[in-house]
């Protein structure tokens, strides 16, 4: 059996990707069973305007306010976002951000701020042609 | 009783862009993006038996999905179980209608791993459904 390629993403590729999504599947926990719903997703700045893409290490979502993970959020802050694109199937490209949703405060809307250093990722575009 | 109601059975026969939802060892949420099938009232999903997600489900198999197509106001979230199946030979031969365009060889390469035994089956059976908003809704 051959060795499959590494398809994953450097920090910097991941960055670069999450840069250019808007919408994120957010997957939360209720009493330890995943429960999916879909948000707005944004690089977490410090400083908008200020800080180059390549310092970010986190990401923000957004969710509805009635939007039921906000209350299961509220109780266990454990959290995956998912972003993935696929244009077709040799640029299907994906993150996915593990961790602890932390709230950010004074946004119209819920939002959360789930750090990069426990992702997985893949860009197919990485598997090299036949 | 269906667990599921007509729209959203049409709406998982419509769509085949679907994260499947589980716990990783330590219990935490995770996901994968994935190619979903609606075959016979489940959601089917080929993955290669070694993978993570067929390790993360075997020993969880109280599972989710999100339904999100690329341009659609609406999602649908699914709950269920999923089960770890080896390919039914008519699956492995029949291509699979996908949002994905995928190149011939490539399906093909993909059947011939289910066939062998390399890739098996996740399938989902739906026990409950929730429209969430979509990957375009504001």
């Amino acid at each position: 059996m051959g060795t499959r390629p590494d398809i994953t993403m450097s920090p910097d590729e991941v960055r670069a990707f999450l840069a250019t999504q808007t919408r994120a599947v957010v997957v939360a926990l209720a009493d330890g069973v995943p429960v999916g719903s879909v948000g707005a997703l944004a690089l977490a700045r410090a400083d908008e305007g200020v800080d180059a893409v390549d310092t970010v290490d986190a990401i923000e979502v957004t969710l509805a306010p009635d939007d039921p993970l906000v209350g299961l959020l509220g109780a266990d802050d454990r959290v995956c976002v998912i972003a993935e694109e696929f244009p077709d199937y040799r640029s299907i490209t994906g993150v996915c951000a593990h961790g602890r949703a932390e709230p950010v405060a004074g946004r119209d809307r819920p939002t959360w701020r789930v750090t990069l250093d426990d992702t997985t990722s893949f860009a197919f575009a990485k598997i090299p042609r036949a | 009783m269906p667990a599921i109601g007509p729209d959203e059975d049409a709406f998982l026969a419509s769509h085949t862009r679907v994260f499947l939802l589980g716990t990783r060892a330590d219990g935490s949420p995770t996901g994968w993006p994935m190619v979903g099938l609606h075959r016979d009232g489940a959601l089917e999903f080929s993955t290669y038996r070694r993978s993570q997600k067929v390790r993360d489900l075997g020993r969880n198999p109280v599972t989710a999905c999100v339904v999100a197509p690329a341009d659609g106001t609406r999602a649908l979230a699914v709950r269920g179980t999923a089960e770890i199946v080896a390919a039914d030979p008519g699956t492995v031969a029949e291509p699979a209608p996908s949002d994905v365009r995928v190149e011939p060889e490539i399906a093909a390469r993909a059947r011939a791993r289910m066939a062998s035994g390399q890739r098996v089956v996740v399938r989902v059976t739906p026990t409950a459904a929730t429209w969430v908003p979509g990957w375009t809704a504001e």
